[in-house]
């Protein structure tokens, strides 16, 4: 350009580069209207629900993923102005995926629809992140007529289990995560053992298969690992706190969330140091059990394919992957015990069901389409409230062997153990999600040191106590509207 | 190199000593200058795009974390001025605590293994009288370099593994019960990082040792053999004050790399168990993407870098090379 204006120096090649300057700044900057019969391509990053791109060689056992782009290429015969374009993106890596969002989210350039757990969403909301989903839910869903609001067809609880400290809600949570015990029944059958239902048949359970030589209960406690931590949190607090949880749903939802940790550390109830103290005593015991070098990094997932584990904590997510690895032994799936009296005098004997709304089928619409390109906002909905309705809903469950929170859409027989209703549903997220991320990190640190042996007992609860306060602390300068008056 | 270095030494005496009076010459040159840059304008402005993204993409970030430093900022929103709050944080905080602790071992540790082991290689294949197996054992240090660095952190999370890993096995084998759980413990976690990459032959400094080995003139070597300076006396008298600028930047560039160095905590253990390998460059990278404190995250940065820019300035002015050492004598 320089050298054209250098060569020709008329007003005239002025006037020309001028025009091609700003036309090529409105083509790039133009959002462009979405309304009428304008084009659409919305980008869906689906997690573990995206369709297998064409000609990607795959392990050998795994089949390829088609079902959400069936459910793509229906809703284009009926919107042929609307194209559905699935990206490819990795979360695998937390730190990696974060990282991604933070640097797509400030070029403007993140997919239309994107996947992300609702407790990473909580920091972000301040910073307009996401798109408020809470007056579309309010409406009808026109793919499920049956239903008064699209909220409606969401199974009781789950929207509210998701729903962010302001009240609103920022993602729809189409699957959860079911969590039971994954023991090695070859194993078992051996030792002459059955799958334990009281914390005493567990605990001589992991003797028998310890004195065998087995890794009796594969688990660790490094931060890196997502779940196993957080996961004994809630299933052993969750039976020793059981009968006191109407005593902190304050907002009466039947679910424990953040507002109602912050209100009640602030009165004085919450945490629960007897319980804190008895979880964690139980916790230490059964420590011997675990893997050696358990506070670091231990892939137990892989030992137990190798026959060395003999049960660990696992998500209904991991069932395709162990079906399709043809694994040399028989392996099965039992609830976690129940504490009994005669093991704790905080126990209420009620056995208790994990499941978190942390599947694959989580979106969320980046918030700055709302500025760059409002239009588009309603065509994305409509194809969200489309692919939600059971009939086609059911087609990606299904295929992904995931936990549908969609009523009316069957859930995959194979994982029908994780939706037993019999089971009671805990209400209250584990220490990661319940309050900010720098709480969970620290109070990770704070059991490795406990398990460690670094502090006593005493110090832990003690510890655990002034970390909660901080945190609520911090949650109350972003939401002061919890603070409570003394 | 010392007659070059204090032939340059003149020369800038002369150019500033010889010059025409400052007011006389000031107009001139600077008309001079404004007619050079006219005459070579195209030149300037088609560097005008390189020093702009430098300045967008290089500059503007590093410096505008000073000011990022003392503001409460989540990356997104209107940063809030704090005063010197987040710099409290890294001081009064338990993890910074334990982070700076670790620091000074992770950085102790490397300078001491850069000083050592290539060292010794390089003597070695100094020493060698084939060139071409000199060539060879080049080649074979420096081939661990295309191995990615994940891929060798994996390696040792295997070896380290307590469970079905290749050192504990093989302890076991040789009749220990109860091997160290490496990695899985707070007592042995800092030193399982400090055994990575044993026998800690870095392939980039033996190339640099044996380059200011070869750059010794033969003459030296003759006469220090002939005065019976053979094997570590050599080593001692000629050779290591003979490399000294080497043994400076090595120094430098280990500990600025051991400084910023936060890979054995994100791949391997989180920093943990129990902040037992946490540092601050690592807590600067969770503060900014976990919790998103970019505003603590920048502080981190800034202390960082003077710490790095003061051991810097000591390291060059206290550690002489072997031009200096001459200039002393």
């Amino acid at each position: 350009m320089l050298f054209l204006l250098y060569r020709w120096r008329g007003r005239a090649s002025v006037l020309l580069a001028c025009c091609m300057v700003l036309s090529f700044l409105f083509t790039a900057c133009g959002g462009g209207s979405t309304s009428g019969t304008a084009n659409v391509t919305i980008t869906f990053y689906a997690q573990g629900e995206t369709p297998t791109p064409p000609g990607t060689k795959l392990p050998p056992g795994q089949v390829p993923k088609h079902a959400f782009q069936d459910v793509a290429n229906a809703y284009h015969k009926l919107h042929p102005n609307v194209t559905i374009k699935f990206v490819t993106l990795s979360s695998a890596d937390q730190n990696a995926y974060d990282q991604y969002l933070q640097s797509h989210e400030l070029a403007h350039s993140m997919p239309d629809v994107f996947w992300q757990n609702f407790d990473e969403t909580f920091n972000n909301i301040p910073k307009h992140w996401y798109v408020n989903l809470s007056p579309y839910l309010q409406q009808k869903n026109p793919y499920a007529p049956s239903y008064a609001s699209w909220a409606d067809m969401f199974r009781p609880g789950v929207l509210n289990s998701v729903r962010a400290p302001d009240g609103n809600l920022y993602e729809i949570p189409g699957d959860g995560v079911g969590v039971m015990v994954l023991y090695n029944k070859d194993i078992f059958q051996k030792l002459g053992l059955s799958a334990p239902q009281t914390w005493t048949e567990f605990t001589g359970a992991m003797a028998t298969l310890q004195k065998a030589g087995y890794i009796p209960f594969g688990t660790s406690f490094d931060k890196s690992d997502c779940c196993a931590s957080p996961w004994l949190d809630v299933f052993m607090q969750g039976q020793l706190i059981y009968n006191k949880l109407s005593q902190y749903d304050d907002t009466h939802i039947n679910y424990i969330n953040t507002e109602d940790v912050v209100k009640h550390t602030q009165k004085g109830d919450w945490p629960d140091n007897s319980v804190v103290q008895e979880e964690y005593t139980l916790l230490k015991q059964i420590s011997s059990y675990f893997p050696k070098g358990y506070l670091g990094p231990v892939d137990y997932r892989q030992l137990f394919l190798q026959n060395k584990v003999g049960m660990y904590l696992e998500g209904n997510w991991a069932i395709p992957g162990l079906q399709s690895e043809n694994l040399p032994f028989k392996w099965g799936w039992f609830n976690f015990p129940t504490i009994t009296q005669d093991v704790s005098p905080l126990a209420t004997g009620q056995q208790i069901r994990l499941y978190g709304t942390y599947g694959s089928e989580q979106w969320l619409i980046p918030g700055y389409l709302q500025q760059t390109n409002p239009g588009k906002i309603p065509t994305i909905i409509d194809f969200l409230r489309f692919a939600s309705a059971p009939q086609n809903f059911g087609l990606i469950t299904n295929e992904g062997m995931a936990v549908p929170n969609i009523i009316g859409t069957a859930t995959n027989p194979a994982i029908a153990p994780f939706v037993d209703g019999n089971v009671p549903f805990f209400p209250v997220q584990h220490y990661r999600a319940l309050l900010t991320p720098q709480f969970g990190s620290q109070i990770q640190t704070l059991i490795q040191s406990y398990l460690a042996g670094q502090i006593s007992l005493d110090a832990f609860v003690s510890q655990y106590d002034t970390l909660t306060k901080s945190a609520v602390d911090t949650e109350i300068q972003q939401f002061p509207q919890w603070k409570v008056s003394s | 190199m010392s007659v070059l270095e204090s032939n340059n030494v003149d020369a800038v005496t002369v150019l500033t000593n010889s010059g025409p009076p400052k007011s006389a010459a000031s107009g001139t040159a600077r008309k001079t200058l404004r007619q050079q840059i006219w005459r070579y304008r195209f030149c300037y402005l088609a560097m005008i795009p390189t020093f702009a993204l430098l300045g967008v993409f290089v500059f503007y970030p590093a410096v505008s974390v000073f000011y990022y430093a003392f503001t409460n900022w989540d990356g997104f929103t209107s940063p809030q001025w704090i005063g010197f709050a987040n710099f409290a944080e890294i001081f009064q905080s338990d993890v910074f605590q334990h982070g700076w602790v670790n620091l000074l071992v992770l950085t102790i540790s490397p300078i001491i293994q850069v000083l050592t082991v290539p060292v010794l290689v390089a003597e070695l294949i100094f020493g060698l009288r084939s060139q071409r197996l000199g060539n060879l054992f080049r080649t074979f240090f420096i081939l661990p370099f295309v191995v990615p660095l994940t891929v060798t952190f994996m390696l040792w999370q295997f070896f380290y593994d307590p469970n079905v890993g290749l050192i504990n096995t093989f302890l076991n084998w040789l009749g220990i019960q109860s091997p160290p759980l490496w990695l899985g413990s707070p007592s042995t976690s800092l030193i399982s990082l400090l055994g990575i990459g044993f026998p800690w032959v870095n392939g980039v400094a033996v190339l640099i040792y044996l380059a200011g080995l070869i750059a010794i003139p033969g003459e030296i070597l003759d006469a220090a053999k002939l005065d019976g300076a053979v094997g570590w006396t050599r080593f001692r008298t000629v050779d290591l004050p003979l490399i000294m600028g080497q043994v400076k930047l090595m120094v430098i560039l280990t500990t600025i790399a051991a400084l910023q160095n936060f890979g054995y905590q994100l791949f391997l253990t989180s920093g943990g168990p129990a902040n037992s390998t946490t540092v601050p460059a690592y807590e600067m990278y969770e503060a900014a993407f976990r919790d998103s404190r970019f505003g603590l995250a920048s502080a981190v940065g800034v202390f960082l870098f003077l710490i790095i820019f003061i051991l810097t300035v000591i390291n060059n002015r206290f550690i002489r090379s072997s031009v200096e050492y001459q200039a002393t004598n």
